[in-house]
């Protein structure tokens, strides 16, 4: 028989090996549950945008291979080549939350659409989400980036959402409210419901944007002033094209 | 961006000039400084009619931007030669509507519906 004092420290030695080997295999647990959710929220985010798993892809071996295609000729999501150039690197992920609401909105920005860009042309994007996802500082602003994933909505439906508020998302005036006061239309009229839909946030911020900048195709200035001169059905045309070019309303 | 006299320049500093205008706007964009796009506008518009003006109209020493990186220079230089390339310049926004450039691709499907109602006539 041996001793005891030889003995207690080899049983000490087992349970510690059983210890770190459980926990060895906790981690291993935890690792394959965030590379789950990692994935979900890819595919999520993917799907949100119109992601279609059953979507051709061009085989390998080809110079686009592995990019989706319409499967006919001149997909419209191939990358590089004639079709554009191939999608940027994703925008740099701030590791503080940024000291002005300039910068914080320009990465909401910048991120929101490289993931749109990247998702509609099946450009790696789990890296960027996983890095994306551990920054709490984002956490009360990834709404907006989120939102701007939605895939194009009917009118019924934007229109339907205006009496659900959520974060990330704005009401948004279809023929746009100030200018149609201006020129003398009621407030019955511009805030009617058909006049109003819910849209996300930033996608409502580009369209005021456009409204706002000098345009080429009316004459070298603003839709704004471009539709000064029109009646109610004119502005309300521009409105829903606007959110047919945004993506945000289904043609 | 500086103030300059466009008859004493090449048509290569002018498609320079044109390129180095659309990067700001983009960064304009991005700031939303709309204020800022809109002189810029003007500037750029300066330069289209300095290049249409030369001889044989040397609007087309802009196609090769449609290649470029920045989506708003693509965009740019595809409704500047909408009445010198139809086709390809169509092409060219039909490709940042497709890739969905934002905020490029708005103005690119806009333009593409003006120009088929007849509201956008490129000369």
């Amino acid at each position: 028989m041996r001793p005891r004092e030889l003995i207690e420290p080899r049983e000490k030695i087992h349970r510690m090996l059983d210890h770190i080997r459980w926990y060895i295999h906790e981690l291993k647990w935890r690792n394959a549950c965030l590379d789950f959710e990692i994935a979900a929220r890819r595919f999520h985010l993917a799907t949100k945008a119109g992601y279609n798993p059953s979507q051709p892809r061009v085989p390998t071996g080809n110079p686009d291979g592995g990019q989706w295609t319409s499967g006919a000729q001149g997909g419209a999501a191939s990358i590089g080549h004639n079709q554009g150039p191939p999608l940027e690197d994703p925008p740099e992920i701030p590791k503080q939350e940024p000291s002005s609401a300039k910068e914080r909105n320009n990465f909401l920005k910048a991120a929101a659409r490289w993931l749109a860009r990247a998702i509609r042309m099946g450009g790696p994007v789990g890296a960027f989400v996983a890095a994306y996802e551990a920054m709490s500082w984002l956490d009360t602003d990834r709404p907006f980036i989120e939102a701007y994933q939605d895939p194009p909505k009917t009118l019924d439906e934007l229109q339907e959402a205006v009496t659900s508020p959520q974060r990330g998302y704005n009401i948004h005036h279809i023929v746009e409210q100030t200018p149609a006061e201006l020129d003398g239309f009621p407030r019955s009229m511009i805030d009617a419901p058909d006049n109003l839909v819910r849209i996300p946030a930033l996608k409502h911020w580009e369209i005021n944007r456009w409204y706002e900048t000098k345009n080429e195709n009316y004459d070298q200035v603003t839709p704004r002033a471009y539709v000064r001169d029109k009646d109610w059905s004119g502005r309300t045309r521009v409105g829903l094209d606007a959110l047919i070019e945004s993506g945000v309303l289904k043609p | 961006m500086k103030q300059v006299k466009l008859r004493d320049m090449s048509v290569d500093q002018l498609v320079e000039r044109f390129t180095a205008i659309a990067l700001e706007q983009d960064e304009a964009l991005l700031n939303d400084d709309i204020a800022k796009f809109n002189r810029l506008f003007d500037l750029m518009e300066a330069v289209k009619e300095e290049l249409k003006a030369r001889d044989s109209d040397q609007r087309r020493a802009l196609i090769p931007l449609y290649n470029h990186r920045n989506a708003q220079v693509r965009l740019k230089a595809a409704k500047a030669t909408l009445a010198v390339a139809p086709e390809a310049a169509r092409q060219v926004l039909q490709s940042i509507s497709d890739r969905a450039e934002f905020p490029q691709a708005l103005d690119a499907g806009m333009t593409i519906k003006a120009l088929d109602r007849g509201i956008f006539k490129p000369t």
